[in-house]
């Protein structure tokens, strides 16, 4: 269907499908600011302004936008170095760290700042709750919406600096020997409440810049702030992270995963996925080499236990990959995904680790080949002991109190909003490069190179 | 997002309950529906283009539309303030702005404190249907969401009298609540009405005139559990937040 819409004050025409969410159509309109963090438009890093309202793309039809004006952060990138306002108070402020919703970031505060001018911290804090990103903390990017307002409104925020404060006792020390949160002055900040004061007065910071000592000598750099280097690219929203990346002919990859807990793999049949049109490649345990590594540890050797595959011959987790589809685009890969027959020995499965270690409990990895696992048969990968450095005995019947306690520590998933995404292609030298979206740069390059046989 | 097979935007309210008669999903902001997995193909009725997007004062309250968003009410100064509050804690700022309350409404959502607090005002809510429009209250819709089959949303009604008092437990300030109570105490007495406590938000069916009341009614429910709150971690809740909201307004 054809629809028609004001994108960023330009008259637009787009085909596009009936489901077609606006976050794809603006992506492929070249709205790389518009990001992908979920299809349920809970984090926010797909935000647009529709007729100045803030809302989801990744919950919006395309077709709902047909005769609306939306506006993305492009919008704001008016010349090449240059920065509105309120993207200068963002980098000023350091109110940056993945930059990954940045773009929805300044949405939200354009469309607070049309709406008022000076806005409370409550309300700064309300409008900015449906970005999910928390960017450092959430102060600096409150106090960036507060510099930005006072630049708009005319105000002149007062410059980032560090602000030497009284010492707390002894010679120095403030008229009531609290000078860490004082009350009114340029700089200091009040508990709570309005960052930037009204009636005139020098703006003050949401929270105060503190310094420990007030003789710390002035400096260059040490204790002064500085722009994050890449600030520009994510402040504009520009096509800095993996999934911007777009190569002519570029294939898709979608991974089938396991609908089971625990089961083994008995047969792929893969024919009907290959016989799609657009299908180039299918891959699982059934062609691809068995080889061993561990997932966790970034030190070099690879740290034991090496326990995973590529492509296994039985899934261990709901979600546990199965086989993978590379294809001309995204959804031929996940139709091909869907015609993909496994047949699965479903295993009886165990989802607590005190059961897991209880005799005749389901074994996790009875494969012969895993290497350096403490006790495959009891479910324990590995088993850690500190190194001791004193009569341990002797001083717990010396002590006065003994307290012994069992820690129970839930695994942590950071949950970036980014989701995983790897490119690769051939450079000019036919090298592979791979650009991914991991912090752990040199262990992807262990892993692959393990797993692939590439030198 | 499901597999939409069509996407209509009908002008009329007529042509758009022809095409919900036929299988058609009607859709305000669409915030729940294009979020939701759905392998069989669906089509979709964009309501935008009917008019229903306007607060309205009426001679006993107010009457918001079905397009209306939860932004609008949020920022309507001469809703009650309690529902004003309630819009804007119920979605974040990115899909308040698009969720409107007549997506709220054939959600419903069992812990939807905005909900309650229409069921404390007295909402009253009118469907269009091909042999015109009726008004049922909302408990009732809540109860049997049948009701809404082949039937399109067209306003929700409310009080604008009585005192409004609201308390909630969350696990934090900006989430959701686990339980919420709101009471509205207006001139044919006090109306009670708890989320997170059922399947849907419950309007007390008993008479409530004081705390005591409201607590002797929360103390029945049964609420499910999940990760939020155990069955009787819920009920605990009840029994302490709606006698602190009754309490508020008698």
């Amino acid at each position: 269907m054809l629809i028609h819409l004001t994108l960023n004050g330009v008259g637009r025409q787009i085909d596009c499908g009936a489901g077609d969410s606006l976050l794809a159509v603006l992506r492929r309109e070249g709205c790389f600011s518009v990001r992908y963090g979920s299809g349920t438009g809970e984090t926010g890093a797909a935000a647009v302004l529709v007729d100045g309202r803030l809302v989801a793309a990744d919950v919006l039809l395309a077709a709902q936008a047909d005769g609306h004006d939306v506006l993305t952060v492009e919008h704001l990138n008016a010349a090449v170095g240059r920065l509105h306002p309120i993207q200068e108070a963002i980098v000023d402020a350091g109110a940056l760290q993945s930059g990954y919703s940045a773009g929805a970031l300044v949405l939200a505060i354009e469309a607070l700042l049309r709406r008022h001018d000076d806005p409370s911290e409550p309300e700064i804090r309300d409008a900015l709750s449906g970005v999910l990103d928390r960017e450092t903390g959430y102060v600096k990017v409150v106090e960036a919406v507060q510099r930005a307002a006072a630049a708009l409104r005319g105000d002149k925020p007062p410059p980032m600096e560090a602000l030497a404060v009284p010492r707390l006792t002894g010679a120095g020390a403030g008229p009531d020997g609290a000078g860490v949160l004082g009350s009114g002055g340029a700089g200091q900040c009040t508990a709570g409440g309005r960052g930037i004061a009204d009636h005139g007065e020098q703006p003050t910071p949401a929270t105060p810049r503190l310094v420990a000592m007030a003789d710390v000598p002035s400096t260059a750099v040490v204790g002064r702030p500085e722009h994050k280097i890449d600030a520009v690219r994510l402040v504009k929203g520009n096509a800095a992270f993996t999934d911007d990346v777009e190569i002519r002919g570029m294939l898709h990859a979608k991974v089938l995963r396991s609908p089971h807990a625990h089961a083994r793999i008995v047969a792929i049949d893969d024919s009907a996925a290959r016989e799609l049109p657009g299908v180039h490649a299918v891959v699982h345990s059934g062609n691809t080499p068995r080889v061993k590594y561990a997932s966790g540890g970034q030190s070099w050797p690879n740290p034991y236990p090496w326990d995973q595959v590529s492509f296994d011959s039985k899934v261990r987790h709901v979600g546990d990959r199965v086989a993978a589809v590379a294809a001309d685009t995204e959804e031929i890969a996940a139709e091909a995904c869907r015609r993909i027959k496994v047949t699965y020995e479903v295993l009886p499965a165990v989802f607590d680790e005190t059961l897991a270690q209880a005799p005749g409990a389901p074994v996790i990895h009875d494969e012969d080949d895993s290497v350096g696992m403490h006790d495959a048969a009891r479910n324990i990968s590995n088993h850690i002991e500190g190194a001791t450095v004193a009569d341990i005995e002797s001083a717990m019947a010396a002590a006065d109190h003994v307290f012994e306690e069992t820690f129970r520590v839930q695994r942590v998933q950071h949950c970036a909003i980014e989701p995983h995404v790897t490119i690769g292609w051939l450079d000019e030298d036919e090298r592979l490069v791979l650009r991914t979206s991991t912090q752990a740069r040199s262990t992807s390059v262990a892993w692959w190179r393990r797993c692939s046989g590439c030198r | 997002m499901g597999s939409v097979s069509a996407y209509w935007r009908p002008v009329t309210l007529d042509g758009a309950l022809a095409l919900v008669h036929r299988g058609g999903i009607p859709i305000g902001g669409g915030t729940e529906v294009n979020a939701a997995p759905c392998v069989r193909p669906i089509e979709i009725v964009d309501l935008q283009a009917l008019g229903l997007d306007r607060i309205e004062p009426t001679r006993t309250g107010y009457s918001l539309g079905a397009t209306v968003t939860l932004q609008q009410v949020a920022g309507e100064v001469d809703v009650p303030a309690a529902v004003r509050d309630a819009a804007r804690r119920e979605l974040p700022s990115t899909l308040r702005a698009a969720a409107t309350i007549g997506g709220c409404v054939a959600t419903g959502h069992w812990e939807s404190e905005f909900l309650a607090t229409l069921l404390a005002c007295d909402a009253r809510v009118t469907l269009a249907r091909s042999r015109g429009e009726r008004e049922i209250h909302l408990d009732a819709l809540l109860a049997d969401r049948r009701l809404l089959r082949g039937q399109i949303i067209v306003r929700v009604c409310i009080a604008g009298d009585g005192l409004v008092a609201a308390a909630r437990t969350a696990r934090t300030p900006a989430d959701n609540p686990i339980v919420s109570a709101v009471a509205c105490r207006a001139a044919n007495g006090v109306r009670l009405a708890l989320s997170g406590v059922a399947a849907r938000p419950m309007l007390s069916s008993t008479p409530i005139r004081s705390g005591a009341d409201a607590t002797a009614w929360a103390e029945r429910l049964d609420p499910p559990a999940d990760f939020r709150g155990s069955s009787a971690y819920r009920r605990a809740l009840a029994v302490t937040l709606a006698r602190r909201a009754v309490e508020a307004v008698t």
